[in-house]
């Protein structure tokens, strides 16, 4: 599914992403923990493509696809998404008319006929309900007065909608209270299937025990320094990075 | 007229004085005229060093001034008008100008209702009618040279008078066409009585790539306690030259809510003078520009708070592409009496290459102490991390693109009213994007 090989990014000549690699698998769910500024959320940004980063060395397959060189929209229709740890707010989209652009958007370059807008509705009414996301809500602009709750819903409502193959979860939990961790979970939960493989970057043990993964891998510094099952999160959660950052880890 | 003006004469102010000379103003106006030529006399026009058209050179820009048009065969009428910007499902009475002329038979002035009442400019002027009175009497500032040009050589324009009261329920479209190159002066006047309510739209298209000039002048007299939205859709050909001037006054509790819609022209100067002449009331003017290819387009308004107790707000939103160039000048003048006031003016410009160019200037002078008065201007290029967003969902860029847009100009189209009109705006805005995504 994704191979990430020995990518090294650098921003504004500081190199962030120093010679990271990662596989995952068709149906694995991968969790990324690490300490702040260690790099993750840089990592998911050049995966999803923004501009910003200069790509040093390495490379990242998708389905075989080198998806460094394509642009944004080509990977989410290629099926990769990325549920943002800060999803931005757009004055005067609303958030219905968004979510049927990047449906249909998404479906036509898939080669699927775009949905009629009472096909839209009825899909988007089902999905938005089991997340507890209201239809008040999808008539606001994109975002926009949302609290920091109801944005993280929002992304798993679009992820829900585009049907990605693989899934980028930058601190969706964070800013959540219990009820919607549950929610979201549940959401994330549903979509797991033998075909679709996630990563979830997360500080909490707390939402891996929702989604549970498979595979943790311990980032810090700008490297995965560690990669064990799901009782490396717990240990983590226990011992903190200690052993991973300042000088010993070196 | 003996005063020299400071700066040498061009050809085109020659030419203006002698037509001046040359015709006969021997009407109702006629002193009018002549004062206003007066003062023209003296201007010239105004070039860089006037501060008000310092952005908007007309000494550099009008070279000529083209013959005025006369009223054109039924058939070209006709085809002209079927050729016009359109609104859609929404229905407005519409009040025919073409090259200048008021065009009776493709007019809907039978059908304006009770408590309307309207007369073409050009017969108010032979009949010698009363009404003829009210022309000038609003607080225009007649050293104007855009006025006085305007008050010169007006021949024709539409007169209206809403009775006090009278709740207009279908808008009211004064369209301005041209057929061909011509210089046009349409003149008109809207006296708007104590609690009526009246939408009124003036729009303005001609064929492309005409060097055609417009030079309009609007007077707008808001009673007490009366409504009136004023919409200003400017869509003239790609070679035109749109000069207009809008002034208005606002009695007690007056509601006045204008939007100047600027898409067309390749140069357009579009003026606005509002003045407070009563407390209470509330004035909104909104400013929607889309500028491209090397389209140059300034928007200039002066708000005079001469009363206390009235608030004005001006939201201005201009999309400029290509080598094209956006103008905002706003002033809000509050006068030592006008106590209370409110008054806020924020403009927005997206650039969208890199050849485009805004120039902002916004203006507070305030002579009272018990006010509030802000200003704000802003002026960049697409949101990036806005874009990567809408990307990262499947969006296309030039798709993502027309979104950030039309949601920049939202906020202006959002406030017209009535919802039919603002549904056919949007329709124009779509069109200009879609052009804009796949160039002719
Ligand atoms: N555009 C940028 N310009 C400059 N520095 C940047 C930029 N983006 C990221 N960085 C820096 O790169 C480092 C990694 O940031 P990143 O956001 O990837 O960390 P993170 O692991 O996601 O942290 P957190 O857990 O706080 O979300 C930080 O030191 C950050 O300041
Ligand atoms: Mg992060």
């Amino acid at each position: 599914m994704l191979e990430i090989k020995n990518l090294h990014v650098a921003v504004e000549g500081n190199e962030i992403l120093k010679g990271i690699d990662l596989t995952v698998k068709p149906g694995e769910v991968h969790a990324i923990m690490g300490p702040n500024g260690s790099g993750k959320s840089t990592l998911s940004y050049v995966l999803a493509g923004k501009d910003d980063y200069d790509i040093t060395a390495g490379e990242v397959l998708f389905n075989g696809q080198n998806l460094l060189e394509m642009a944004p929209n080509e990977r989410a229709v290629a099926g990769l998404f990325l549920a943002f740890q800060y999803p931005i707010e757009i004055p005067g989209v609303a958030t219905m008319t968004f979510l049927k652009t990047a449906l249909n958007a998404v479906r036509k370059e898939r080669g699927k006929d775009e949905l009629s807008t009472p096909e839209f509705m009825k899909l988007v009414k089902e999905k938005s309900a089991k997340l507890n996301v209201s239809q008040e809500m999808l008539r606001r602009p994109l975002n926009v007065g949302f609290s920091g709750g109801e944005k993280k819903r929002a992304e798993i409502l679009q992820m829900a909608l585009l049907e990605p193959a693989l899934c980028v979860l930058d601190e969706t939990d964070s800013g959540l209270d219990i009820d919607a961790l549950r929610v979201v979970s549940d959401g994330v939960n549903a979509l797991r299937s033998p075909e679709r493989s996630m990563i979830v970057i997360t500080h909490y043990q707390r939402l891996l025990d929702h989604i549970v993964p498979d595979i943790v891998h311990v980032m810090a510094r700008g490297r995965i320094q560690k990669t064990g099952g799901k009782e490396l999160a717990k240990e983590l959660e226990a011992k903190g990075y200690a052993d991973y950052v300042g000088e010993a880890a070196a | 007229m003996t005063v020299k003006p400071d700066i040498p004469r061009t050809p085109a102010e020659e030419e203006l004085l002698k037509r001046f000379a040359d015709c006969d103003p021997c009407d109702a106006l006629s002193s009018l005229r002549e004062t206003a030529m007066a003062h023209f006399a003296r201007t010239g026009l105004p070039h860089r060093r006037v501060e008000a058209y310092h952005y908007t050179d007309l000494k550099a820009l009008i070279r000529d001034v083209p013959p005025r048009g006369t009223l054109p065969a039924d058939e070209l009428a006709q085809a002209t008008v079927a050729g016009a910007p359109g609104w859609g499902n929404a229905s407005v009475n519409r009040l025919v100008f073409i090259d200048g002329h008021f065009v009776a038979g493709l007019s809907d002035a039978g059908a304006l209702g009770e408590g309307v009442g309207f007369i073409p400019l050009a017969k108010a002027l032979s009949e010698k009618s009363v009404i003829l009175e009210r022309v000038g009497a609003l607080p225009v500032p007649e050293s104007d040279p855009e006025v006085a040009l305007n008050t010169a050589f007006m021949q024709d324009g539409a007169v209206l008078e809403i009775a006090p009261g009278t709740e207009v329920a279908t808008p009211i479209e004064i369209l301005h066409l041209a057929t061909g190159a011509v210089a046009s002066f349409p003149r008109h006047l809207v006296l708007v009585g104590k609690g009526a309510s009246v939408n009124l739209v003036e729009t303005y298209s001609g064929p492309a790539e005409t060097a055609y000039q417009v030079h309009a002048t609007s007077e707008v007299d808001v009673g007490e306690g009366a409504t009136v939205t004023f919409l200003k859709r400017q869509e003239d050909g790609s070679g035109a030259m749109h000069l207009s001037t809008t002034v208005v006054r606002l009695a007690e509790e007056a509601r006045y809510h204008q939007t100047g819609f600027a898409i067309g022209a390749s140069v357009a100067r579009a003026q606005s003078f509002v003045t407070f002449a009563g407390s209470g009331a509330e004035a909104t003017l909104d400013g929607a520009i889309l500028g491209r290819a090397r389209q140059h387009l300034d928007t200039t308004m002066v708000i005079d708070h001469a009363v206390p107790g009235c608030n004005s707000r001006e939201v201005i939103r201009a999309a400029i592409d290509d080598r094209a160039k956006g103008i905002f000048q706003g002033r809000i003048v509050v006068r030592p009496d006008a106590q209370q006031t409110d008054g806020r003016m924020m403009s927005r410009a997206l650039l969208l290459s890199d050849g485009a160019e805004v120039d902002t200037k916004p203006e507070l002078e305030i002579f009272a102490d018990d006010v509030q008065c802000a200003h704000g201007a802003t002026s960049g290029e697409i949101d990036e991390d806005m874009m990567f967003y809408l990307m990262s969902r499947g969006i296309p860029a030039d798709e993502a693109e027309t979104m950030l847009i039309a949601a920049f100009l939202e906020e202006v189209v959002d406030a017209i009213d009535p919802e039919p009109l603002r549904e056919a705006l949007s329709a124009r805005i779509e069109m200009w994007l879609g052009e804009r995504r796949r160039p002719a």
